[in-house]
C-alpha cells in the first residue's frame, strides 16, 4: 500500500574502491614509515643543538618505568643510507599516488 | 585500473631496506612523536626569549636524554628522566615535562604527554613526592600518533581531561586528521592541531605559535 510522503532514508555502509585503498595505503605509509624518519632526522638535530659538550652526539634513549612492561630502546644518529632510502620512498609514494590519480582523469 | 609493477617493485625494495628494526613498534613511534612535540614546546619557549637546560630528577645537568616509555610520576628516580628548566628573564622558573601524570580538578590522576608547569610545583612534588596541581600547569598537549583516521572516542576524551585539567593551554596535537574529530573539538572550543610532521611546515610552524602565543601571555602576568 502506497501511503505516500517522503522516503525513508537510511545509513548505509560502502566499501571502499580499490583506488580508495591504495590511497589510504599511502597515506598511512607516508605517516608511518617517512613521517617518523623526519621526526627521528628533527630530534637529533633539536638534541644536538642543545647537548653541552659540543662535538659529541647526543644520546637519546627511552626507559620503562619500574612497572611498564615496554622495552627500552635507544634512538641512533640518522645514517644518510637510511635518510636517503626514505627520500627515495617519499617520491616512490608521490608516484604512486600520481597514477592511481592519473587513473582517476 | 593499471599500476606499474615495477614502482610496486621498487616500493617494496625501498620499505625493506629502509626500516629500522629497533623502532617499528608502534608505541616506539607514538614516544618519538611526543618528544618532538616537546622539542617544539622548548624552541618556541626559546624563540619567546627564555634560556633553557637539560636536567634529571637528581638535578644533575643531562648529558643523557632519557624519556619514559609510560607515563609515570614526575618525582620518579626510577631512571634518570630528563625535563627541560626554561627560564624567562624576570620571571618565575618553568618545566616542560613528557609523560607524567598530574592531578586534575577532581584531584583524579591524569597522563599528560607533554606539560609546561612551574619550577616551584615541580620542585614540591619532587620533595614530597606528590602529583604537580593542574592549577600550576600552563601548557598540556595530548599527542596522537595514528597512521589511520582518528576515532571520535579520542576527541570525547580530550574533552573530559581539558574540563578536569583546565589548563590555560590544553591542546590536541595529532600527525593525522580527522573530519569529525576536529568538528568536535572546534565546536566545543577546544585547541587542537593536525598532520604535526616536520615536512607539513605551515602546521608546525602554527603549532609553534600557539606554544609562542602561551609563553607571551605567561611574560605578561
Amino acid at each position: 500500500m502506497n501511503r505516500g510522503g517522503r522516503k525513508a532514508e537510511f545509513a548505509s555502509t560502502e566499501e571502499y574502491t580499490p583506488k580508495e585503498r591504495i590511497v589510504l595505503t599511502v597515506d598511512a605509509l607516508e605517516r608511518a614509515v617517512v613521517g617518523w624518519v623526519e621526526m627521528h632526522k628533527e630530534l637529533y638535530s633539536f638534541f644536538a643543538d642543545h647537548t653541552n659538550a659540543e662535538n659529541i652526539d647526543p644520546e637519546i634513549k627511552f626507559e620503562p618505568e619500574e612497572f611498564d612492561e615496554a622495552l627500552a630502546f635507544r634512538l641512533p644518529k640518522p645514517d644518510a643510507r637510511s635518510l636517503e632510502l626514505m627520500a627515495q620512498l617519499h617520491r616512490l609514494l608521490r608516484d604512486l599516488r600520481a597514477q592511481v590519480t592519473d587513473n582517476d582523469n | 585500473m593499471t599500476i606499474n609493477d615495477e614502482l610496486l617493485n621498487q616500493i617494496d625494495a625501498t620499505l625493506g631496506a629502509g626500516i629500522q628494526p629497533n623502532l617499528t613498534t608502534a608505541s616506539a613511534v607514538s614516544d618519538i612523536f611526543e618528544v618532538y612535540v616537546f622539542s617544539l614546546v622548548v624552541r618556541a619557549a626559546e624563540t619567546e626569549g627564555a634560556t633553557v637546560a637539560f636536567y634529571d630528577v637528581h638535578g644533575q645537568s643531562a648529558n643523557t636524554f632519557i624519556f619514559r616509555t609510560s607515563p609515570g610520576h614526575l618525582w620518579s628516580s626510577t631512571q634518570p628522566y630528563t625535563y627541560a628548566l626554561l627560564s624567562f628573564p624576570a620571571k618565575e622558573l618553568l618545566e616542560a615535562h613528557l609523560g607524567v601524570r598530574v592531578a586534575g580538578k577532581s584531584h583524579v590522576l591524569h597522563e599528560l604527554d607533554v606539560c609546561v608547569l612551574t619550577h616551584a610545583e615541580a620542585e614540591t612534588c619532587r620533595r614530597n613526592q606528590v602529583p604537580p596541581r593542574s592549577s600550576q600547569v600552563l601548557i598540556a598537549v595530548e599527542c596522537k600518533f595514528y597512521t589511520s583516521l582518528l576515532s571520535l572516542e579520542l576527541a570525547r576524551a580530550f574533552i573530559g581531561l581539558e574540563l578536569d585539567i583546565g589548563a590555560q593551554d590544553t591542546l590536541f596535537v595529532t600527525n593525522t586528521s580527522s573530519p569529525s574529530v576536529e568538528r568536535l573539538l572546534t565546536a566545543r572550543n577546544r585547541q587542537w592541531d593536525h598532520n604535526i610532521i616536520p615536512s607539513s611546515q605551515v602546521n608546525v610552524d602554527r603549532l609553534r605559535n600557539t606554544f609562542q602565543l602561551a609563553f607571551k601571555n605567561f611574560k605578561a602576568r
